[in-house]
Order: C-alpha cells, then structure tokens, then sequence
C-alpha cells in the first residue's frame, strides 16, 4: 500500500516547550487516518507544520513520495495539501465563489470572469452534492455550509491530502452525519483525508487507522477495527482512567430552580422544568434546537416575552448577567475564547473578576490584593489549575486550565444555580476527569446544576436526569432509567416525546 | 541569544518609555548646558502639563477600547469658559465650573456611544467638530484673556517646580489609584480585552463606559485649564490637533489600541518626552518646521522600534503547557 | 410599511433622500440657491472631498485609514503651484500626483515593513509631511501668478466646463466610476475587500497582502493629490499652514457617512460620494445664509452623528441582550 505522506523524526521546539519530537508515522493513499491527542500534545503544531505555516526544526516530511519544505501556505496548497483550521480560513464579506478561488481568480484581460468563476464553483459543489449559490456572501452561511465551502476550496486546488482539524466541534449530528458521506465520497475517489477530533466515537466511526501522540511524541498508530476507546484513551493518557462516573443522586432535596412557561420569539416555547439542589441536570439538543437560549435566558441575555422563573421559592426576573450573579446564579459560556477569556490579562484577574467588588474594602472602592491571592490560591488548589505566578498572562495556559479558571470564576460568586454550556469541550482528559469530579463535589454540597452539552456519553453519565430539546420545545423528561443514547437522540430529533403528558 | 533579546524586550516593555526619556535628557544635557539649568527644567515641566493631564483620561478611554477625538475641542471649550468665568466665579470657582463642563461634554459622549450605539470612532469625530463650533459661537471668535492674580499665579513655581506639574502628579495619583486598585480600573481592562466576557461577568459595561468617557472629558478641562494657565488666555482654536497628539502620548507610553493593556506611567513618561524634545529643538534653534518633522521622525522611529520588538518578542516566551495562541501572529495592529 | 422594510429602503437611499429634502428645501427658502453658478460651487467643493474620498474608500475598506491626506494635500499643493509659476501645466500636474503618490508609498512601506501601527505611522507622517510643506514654501503663501496662458489652462481643472458639466463633477465621476470597476470586477479590487474582510485568512489563501496594502496606500496619496490639483486650481494659490488642515477627518467623515463599515470588508463608494455631496449642499446653504464659518463645524458634526445614529440605532450595543444578539 502506498504511503501519501511520512513523517520522519519531526521535531519542533518553542522556546520552553517540545511541540513535537521525533514524531514519525506514515499515511497510507486514500484512507481516513485520525490523529488523536490531549492538548498540548501536538496535533495542531502539526497540522500548521504540513500546512505551511511554520516549518520544522530537524525531521523531514514526505508527500507523494518528495521531501517538503513549505515556507509559506500558499506552498503546501499548491503541493497538493489543504488544512481546514477549526476557524476557518474565510472571507466573511466575499461570495462563495470568491472564497473558493481567492487568489486564483479566472479573468478575461483585467476583470474577473464571472461567469467561469460561479460555473466552476458549482462544478465543485455539486461534487460535494452541497446545495449553495457560489454567489452568497460567507457571512451568512451556517457553520456547516462554511466547512463545506472550506472543502471545496480543498478540491479546487486538487488536494491529495486534506486536513480537518476539529471538524465536527460545531456541527449537529446531522450535519456530522453529511460531513461523514462527504469524507467517504471524497475517500473513494482517492484522497486521504488526516481527521483530528476530540471525540472518540466519531473517530471510530469514520477512520480506518489511528495515530495517538501524546506530549509532542509518537505513541502508536493503530488500526480502528483492531482497537477500542478504552485502549485509545489509555494510550492518550498514559494511565488508565477508571470509570468516573459513579454518581448517586437523591430526589428528597428542595426544588432550588423552577422554570414554568418560558417564551422568546421561536427560540423557546413553552418550557417548563425544576431542578433540585444538588442536582445535576443535562440538558441535551441538536444544534439550534434552543439549549443555548435557555441558558442565556437564565442568565439575563434574553428579554423573555412570557413566563417565569422560580428561584428559591421567590419569583425573579433576571435582566442582565449582574442580576443573575447577585441572585447566586453562576454561568460558563460555551466559547471559552470569544467569550470567557480575558486575553492579556493575568490568571489573577480573569478568576475574580466576578466578584471584585466583594473584595474590595468596606466602601467597595479599594481593592484588597491580598483577600484576592487567597481567592486564587484556595480555588486554584480545589480544582488544580496549573500556572506559573498569578500575574501571568491567561493566554498561556492549556485549554482545560483556562477552562478551570472560568469556572472558579462562576464558582466564586458562590453561586446555588450553576449553568455549563458544553464545560469540557476541547479539553484533554485529563482536566475532564477533574472537572467531572468537581461537578459532584458541588452537587454534594448542593449546588443545583444545569450542564448543557451535545457529548452525549457525558450527559449520560453526568445528570442525574436530563431533558431533550427540540426546536425550542421540551420533547423529554428523562430520568436516569430512561436516560439512554437511543432515547435521547430520539427525542432530540424530535421522533419520540418521553415524560410529557399530552 | 534569545534569552539576551527576551530579557532586553521584557524590560523594554515596562520602562522603555522611561529609559528613551533618560538617555535623550542625557545627551541634550551633554551637548548643551543650558538644558540642565533649573529654569529650563522647570519650563519643560511646565510645557507637558495640558497634555500629560488629558493623557490621564484618554489613557483610561483606550485601555477600554475606545477612544476620544474630541478632547483637544473640549480643552479648548471648557479652557474658554473657565477664563471667561473668572472674573464673574473667581478663579477656583471657574475652573469648578469647567471641569463640570468637560465632565458633562464628556458624559454626553459616553451617551452617544451607549445609548445611540455609534462607535467612539465616529462619535468622537463628531462631537470634536460639534463642540469646537460651540468654542466659537461662546467667544465669538475672539481671545478670552484675564490678568487675575491668583489666575496667573499658578504658572508660576512652587519651590522650582511648577504649581502646574504638581497638580499634574496629584492627577496622575488619582488616576492611578482609579486604574490600578479600585474595581472600576479593572473592569476598565476587562472591558478593553474581551467585552462579551466583561458582560458575563457581571460588569455593568455601559455604566463604565459612560464613566470613563465622562473622565477623558474631566481630565481634558483640566488640561484645557492648565493650558489656560500657561497662556493667560484661551482662544476657540487653542489645542486644535491636540487630540492626536495626546493619543500618540498614550501610545508611545505603551498603551495598546487594542485595548485591554496599558500604563499611565508610560503615558506620564511620553508626555514628559514630547516636552523634553520639543524644549530641546527650541534650545537649539531647530526652525519650527523642522520640529514638525522631527517629531514625526521619533514617533515612527520609538514606534517602529516597537513592532520590531513584538515580533521578535513572540518568539522568546515561556508557555506552561500549550505553547500556543492559535496564531503566531497578531495582526491588525490599529 | 413594516420596519424591516424601511431600515431596507434607508440603507440603500438614505442619504440621497436626505440630500434630496436638503436641495428641495434650500431651494425653496433662498433664491439663489438653485442656479448654475451655486451648483458649481458646490459641486466643485463636493468634488474635492469626494476624490479624496474614493481612496480613503478603499483604504477602509482594506482594514486600514490614513491621517496624513491632509498633509499629502498641502504638499501637492505647494508643489504644483511653485512648479506652474515657471514651469508648464502638465509638468506642474505631474509632479503634484507624483509627490502625492510617493508620500502614499512611504506610508504603505512604513505600515507593512516596519510594522509601525496605522494610526501612529500616518499621524507621524502627518506631521512630517505638514513640516515638509513649510519648510518648502518657507512658511509662505504662493499665489499663482504666470503666463495667461498657463492659468488659463490649469484653471480649467477647477473651474472649467466639459460638455457644460463643471471638470471637477466630470472628475468625481470619473474617478468613482473606475474605482468602482476596479473594486468590484477587478482581482486587486476583490483582494482589498478580502483583506479588510480577515487579513489572517488572505494571508493564508496566499495574498500578498502588504503589497495589496502598500498599493492602497499609493492609491490614497494619489487621489489626495488630484483632489489638491483641483483646489488649488480653484484658488489659485497656496498657503501651506492652513492648506488642508482638518482635511483628512472631513474625508474619513463623509466615508464613514456613506455607509462604508471601519470594520473593512465592504465598500459603499457611491455613499461616499453622496456623502461628500451632503456637506457640500449643508455648507453652502450656510453660506448663502451668510451665517459665520465656524458654524459649519457644528452642521458637520451634527450631520455625522445623525446620519450614523439611524444606522447605531438598529445595532442595540450596550443592553446585554442586544450585545449579545449582536455577537459583537
């Protein structure tokens, strides 16, 4: 079988850190390799390696059977590789067409030949079987749509090898699904796709072969038929992880949170539910079935037309984020970039900032350093967030510890109610067992919990019920018997309704 | 090597403003003696105080992410109401009554820009031509002067340093005391680095940015007033061009456009910089054209040096674990 | 109506109803207003902002502005005026554009190699530039006294008529005509909007983006300087303190005022000339009312933040439900 791409030796060092050593694998012609990894581990230093974005340090890349030495992007495109970042690399005011053929422009004289550059797109598109008009502005595609244009770019320059880096993280089941006939379609006409995901069962149900790294190093590569997640995570890991999930969970506690009747526009209709104190409630969904709306209506982003919202017996109206928190109402964001970070500023800053006002003196005005390093110290040693001084910048931290600083930061309000919106996405194993671990601690002390997340294995072992969305409306109830896979994708695709009276 | 050019950038970072200052001090006082004389000192001390204090607020404004092109207008407005006032309020009782003027000029902006939802770009832009048409129409075009004495007392010194360039430290105090140790410093960064985060966080984001424009407005009619000090007089076209000139203060002190970083000890140190340079080109008879010229030339030079800096510094810093902000590369440096 | 349908309507034509209702009214309220002699004046004035306006579209458009137009203006114009005392029209002409192109160079170079912040870079040079202007005049007017036959010629750019339009509306049109083939039909074009639109993603598509910006610079310098060729063939003389001063914020106004976003990435060129056209009707209705002339920097203030209001309006910032529906 022939190797499109080998990889011998590949080392990359940044000053403190080993990105990648010695790593070495080989990608055989026309399969779907995955390339696994908790962060740090070297996956996207990789991925920007064979992209072009930067080169390595010692070690050689061989395509098609020809050493590479990419000094820029356009390089590596032209060889016959493209990379689709997990942001994606598009022009947002540009039309699809433009998109797919920046650079490269088809022109008659000076101008840009409009008719070839649209009839030459949807050549493309149609290859994908995507229905889109090459003449839409970016802006206004749904996710899916915009990894779609990213696809066609890839073929438009003939790649041989394609790179997907996250490509699911956003997407619904059904739209993983089609990127799934996609991937297969583009494998059957002889490109080799390299899959990089977080999510083990998908890997396992797209890929032929399985390359683990693990710190910078290559530690196997394994065949998909021939192995399983527990062997895989092991492998990741270096340890192997017990099963975290035991819970128990105890229906006598008091009803901490009561939502009855609540409306906005088409996003939610008509939703309903309690949850308890220390209770973990999951709160599963495809993508735009409303989960999120829900969790910024209860933390005062949403103007709700109608309904109620019941909070330690008193009814409350939530209007703005700084009502929520003043009502013991703790809130983790989904995107931990765009909106939970506070880039640039110091590991110190981004954890109290919810709560400086309480640190300061008596007037409010003068802010007590040392009340603050006692705020970081004891939640940093609770949750066990790594770092190097306070004063250092958040930027610099893994994933899963700037996650952990974001929720010591909903957790230092001392909040009764906290809502986690997909709490370990893009985290390493690692962090998600400490976080797991910390959702019990705080249900046991009798924190009610409201985790939104589209990890459906997640959901499952974490809540002690769940409910189901589906296009803004409640579809289930379900309780811990009832919690299965099949039930809960059969209510979120709105094919069954478990719980509901009618 | 690289750990040489790191420890050289770390330190570049927190006090170059200070050492460009040192060394230029240095050499203009080598080469001329003259500079080094008490009341030449005590006049470059002088000259940096109008901009050095509105530096205060627009520093406030830019580390929050915006930004406040009306304050060379506001100077000149409130600096034209507070002379006209002496003789009716007195001489504190004017400057009271500007500062409540620049106050209020600059809440007004801070309404435009939260309430109407204009960027502080545009907002700014125009209200910088909206109130120096409001400094013609209230002098009619025509110099306001007054000779009262405690008026003209305050250009004077106190001791060899001018009564100005202390209020000018009691206002950086402030200021420092507002940024670094209350909670409405920090959530002035806070807003600047990541506004969406800001507002998850529970900060009240308009109230604070209604604050902070109404304190660019407060520190600009106090650096109009000391302008007007300085003048013994105030026209409607006084600080015209001001306003970039003080953003290039914050600026060149450290403060990045971006938002969400910054230093008023850099900013003190730039506006003391200006001063110094241009006392030097007086002191050595560079004609006024060149001064234009030459001042220029430090800023792209101070700012080139800068990007340079950061480029290279990008290279030389010690992650935890990840080494890796997605991108190596910061772009849109506005 | 519903609403939707009128924020629609307004995004589109906004401005031009606006300017409509102003012509309507000045013309009915003074009599002078609505003859040929006015309509060139103002569109003479109008035509100035607006060139200089074209480029400082594009350069927003590519993500970035430039402070020193103003300065670029009074150099060309100095240049062009001392030149055409001795020398001929088109040698005077050359230079001018010359001067104003090289100055755009210089900006683009310093911005994209030494990686010098926009803002700083072109206020430096604002300043340098406007030091170059004096020193070259030596703080002095120029007027333009020469053969007839040469002022003839080169008042022709400003006061002349083509086909009985005045040459300075014919330039406009001429120039915003070519940059819109060229921003919307041309590869470069596309590339600007791409690079105002995510320079980090052009970057990697390939683009060589600081010659782009480098070229968008140019460009500025270059419509700076037609636009001073036009004035001072107005005036007919120079004075290179006051030339220009305040110019580049007029321009970046009447951008903005067009409806092209600070973000980058999308061009309204036409706005911007309707925009120009705007102040131009506002400031020459205060005239004939022989109102004072600092009074036109409270109607140019006050038009800018109306005009931007409707569209600050829709956008709820600051609420944090409306900054969240935004995604902002």
């Amino acid at each position: 079988m022939d190797s499109v791409l080998q990889l011998k030796a590949v080392t990359k060092v940044f000053p403190g850190v080993r990105a990648l050593d010695a790593v070495g694998f080989d990608v055989t012609k026309g399969e779907v390799h995955s390339l696994i990894g908790e962060n740090g581990a070297g996956k996207s230093t990789l991925i920007k390696i064979l992209g072009g974005v930067f080169a390595q340090d010692s070690g050689k890349v061989i395509f098609d059977n020809k050493q590479m030495n990419f000094r820029n992007t356009h390089q590596s495109q032209l060889s016959g590789i493209s990379v689709i970042f997990q942001e994606f690399n598009l022009l947002p005011d540009l039309s699809v067409a433009e998109n797919i053929y920046i650079g490269r422009e088809p022109k008659k004289g000076p101008f840009i030949d409009w008719r070839k550059i649209t009839a030459d797109s949807e050549t493309i598109l149609k290859q994908l079987d995507v229905n889109l008009d090459p003449k839409t502005i970016v802006e206004s595609l749904s996710v899916a749509e915009k990894q779609m244009v990213e696809i066609a770019k890839a073929l438009s320059f003939k790649a041989r090898l394609i790179i997907m880096d996250e490509p699911t993280a956003a997407l619904s089941e059904k739209e993983t699904e089609k990127l799934f006939e996609v991937i297969r379609a583009l494998k059957a006409q002889g490109t080799t796709i390299l899959f990089v995901s977080h999510r083990l069962k998908e890997v396992f149900a797209i890929s032929d072969r399985i390359t683990v790294l693990r710190d910078g190093r290559f530690i196997a590569t394994k065949d998909a038929r021939q192995t399983n997640e527990e062997e895989i995570i092991r492998l990741m890991v270096g340890r192997d992880i017990n099963s975290f999930f035991a819970k128990s969970s105890d229906h006598s506690q008091s009803v901490m949170l009561s939502v009855r009747d609540l409306n906005f526009q088409d996003n939610l209709r008509d939703i309903s539910f309690d949850v308890r104190c220390g209770q973990i409630l999951g709160v599963a969904g495809l993508m735009g079935c409303g989960k999120t709306q829900l969790a910024e209506a209860l933390y005062g982003l949403l103007p709700i037309e109608r309904g109620e919202i019941i909070l330690n017996g008193r009814a409350v109206r939530i209007d703005s984020p700084q009502k929520a928190i003043e009502l013991g109402i703790g809130f983790v964001s989904e995107e931990r970039k765009e909106n939970g970070i506070f880039p640039g500023l110091s590991v110190l800053h981004n954890l109290t900032m919810a709560i400086i006002r309480k640190l300061s003196g008596r007037l409010g005005i003068k802010l007590d350093a040392q009340k603050e390093r006692d705020t970081l110290r004891s939640y940093a040693g609770r949750l066990d967030i790594r770092y190097h001084r306070p004063g250092q910048e958040i930027d610099f931290l893994s994933g899963g510890n700037q996650q952990k600083v974001l929720l010591a930061r909903a957790l230092a309000s001392e909040c009764k109610v906290l809502i986690l919106c997909e709490p370990t996405r893009g985290i390493d194993v690692g962090a998600k067992v400490e976080i797991y671990s910390l959702m019990n601690e705080l249900a046991k002390k009798g924190v009610a919990i409201i985790m939104i997340s589209s990890d459906l294995p997640e959901v499952i072992s974490m809540s002690d019920s769940c409910i189901t969305m589906y296009h803004g409306r409640i579809t289930g109830y379900l309780n811990k018997e009832q919690m299965t896979e099949t039930n809960i994708v059969a209510c979120a695709v709105g094919q069954k309704t478990v719980g509901i009276e009618s | 090597m690289k750990q040489i050019l790191n420890k050289f950038g770390r330190i570049w970072e927190r006090a170059g403003i200070f050492i460009m200052l040192a060394a230029l001090a240095a050499v203009f006082a080598a080469i001329n003696p003259d500079f080094r004389k008490a009341n030449n000192i005590s006049n470059i001390l002088l000259q940096c105080t109008p901009i050095g204090i509105a530096a205060i607020g627009m520093t406030f404004a830019i580390i929050s992410g915006a930004f406040d092109l009306s304050v060379g207008s506001t100077m000149a407005l409130t600096a034209c109401v507070t002379v006209s006032l002496i003789g009716v309020l007195g001489f504190y009782g004017a400057v009271a009554a500007g500062l409540v003027l620049g106050f209020l000029l600059g809440l007004v902006n801070g309404l435009i820009v939260t309430k109407i939802r204009i960027s502080p770009f545009i907002a700014t832009l125009g209200t910088l031509w909206v109130y120096r048409a409001f400094a013609y129409i209230y002098t009619q075009n025509k110099p306001v002067q007054s000779t009262d004495a405690v008026f003209t007392s305050w250009g004077e010194n106190f001791v060899y340093v001018p009564r100005l360039f202390i209020v000018m430290l009691f206002c950086y105090l402030a200021g420092f005391f507002l940024l670094y140790k209350t909670p409405f410093g920090r959530y002035v960064f806070a807003i600047g680095s990541n506004r969406r985060a800001a507002i998850l966080s529970g900060i009240n984001v308009a109230r604070v940015t209604l604050f902070v424009f109404a304190l660019a407005g407060l520190f600009g009619a106090m650096g109009g007033a000391a302008l007007a000090v300085r003048l013994w007089s105030a026209k409607a076209d006084t600080a015209s061009g001001y306003e970039l000139m003080i953003i290039a203060a914050v600026v060149l002190g450290g403060t990045s456009l971006k938002g969400g970083s910054g230093t008023l000890a850099g900013t003190f140190g730039a506006a003391i910089l200006f001063a110094v340079i241009y006392n030097a080109m007086d002191m050595f008879q560079v004609q006024s054209y060149w001064q234009k010229i030459a001042l220029g030339g430090i800023l792209l030079i101070a700012l080139s040096l800068d990007g340079l800096r950061r480029k290279y510094m990008m290279l030389a810093i010690e992650p935890v674990q990840s080494p890796l902000k997605d991108k190596g590369e910061r772009i849109n440096e506005k | 109506m519903s609403q939707q349908q009128f924020w629609k309507i307004w995004e589109r034509f906004g401005l031009f109803i606006i300017i409509l209702i102003g012509v309507a009214g000045l013309s009915l309220s003074i009599p002078n207003f609505a003859t040929m002699t006015n309509f060139r004046n103002f569109i003479n004035q109008a035509a100035v902002v607006a060139i200089a306006g074209a480029g400082m579209t594009l350069a927003i458009t590519s993500g970035g502005f430039d402070l020193s137009v103003g300065s670029v203006f009074a150099l060309a114009a100095c240049f062009g005026a001392r030149i055409l005392i001795d020398g001929p029209v088109a040698q005077s002409i050359f230079v001018s554009l010359v001067v104003g192109t090289g100055i755009g160079l210089l900006n683009g170079l310093i911005i994209t190699k030494l990686r010098v912040p926009t803002f700083i870079a072109t206020l430096a040079m604002m300043t340098i530039v406007r030091g170059a202007a004096l020193i070259y005049t030596k703080g002095r007017d120029i007027n333009i006294i020469t053969e007839p036959a040469r002022e003839a010629a080169y008042k022709f750019f400003g006061g002349g008529y083509i086909f009985s339009l005045p040459v300075p509306m014919v330039l406009m049109i001429l120039v915003f005509v070519v940059f819109y083939v060229v921003l919307n039909h041309t590869a470069f074009g596309r590339h600007v909007c791409a690079v105002g639109s995510n320079e980090q993603a052009a970057i990697y598509s390939g683009l060589n983006v600081d010659r782009i910006k480098i070229a968008v610079f140019a460009i500025v310098g270059l419509t700076a300087s037609i636009a001073a060729v036009i004035q001072t063939s107005q005036l007919m003389g120079v004075n290179s303190g006051s030339s220009g001063l305040g110019f580049e914020l007029q321009v970046i106004a009447v951008v903005v005022l067009g409806g092209t976003s600070l973000r980058g990435g999308k061009a309204k060129l036409f706005g911007t000339m309707a925009g120009a056209i705007l102040v131009a009707i506002a400031n020459n209705g205060l005239n004939l009312y022989n109102t004072p002339i600092f009074y036109q920097y409270l109607v140019f203030g006050l038009i800018l933040l109306l005009a931007v209001s409707m569209d600050g309006l829709k956008n709820k910032f600051y609420t944090p439900a409306g900054a969240w529906a935004q995604k902002i």
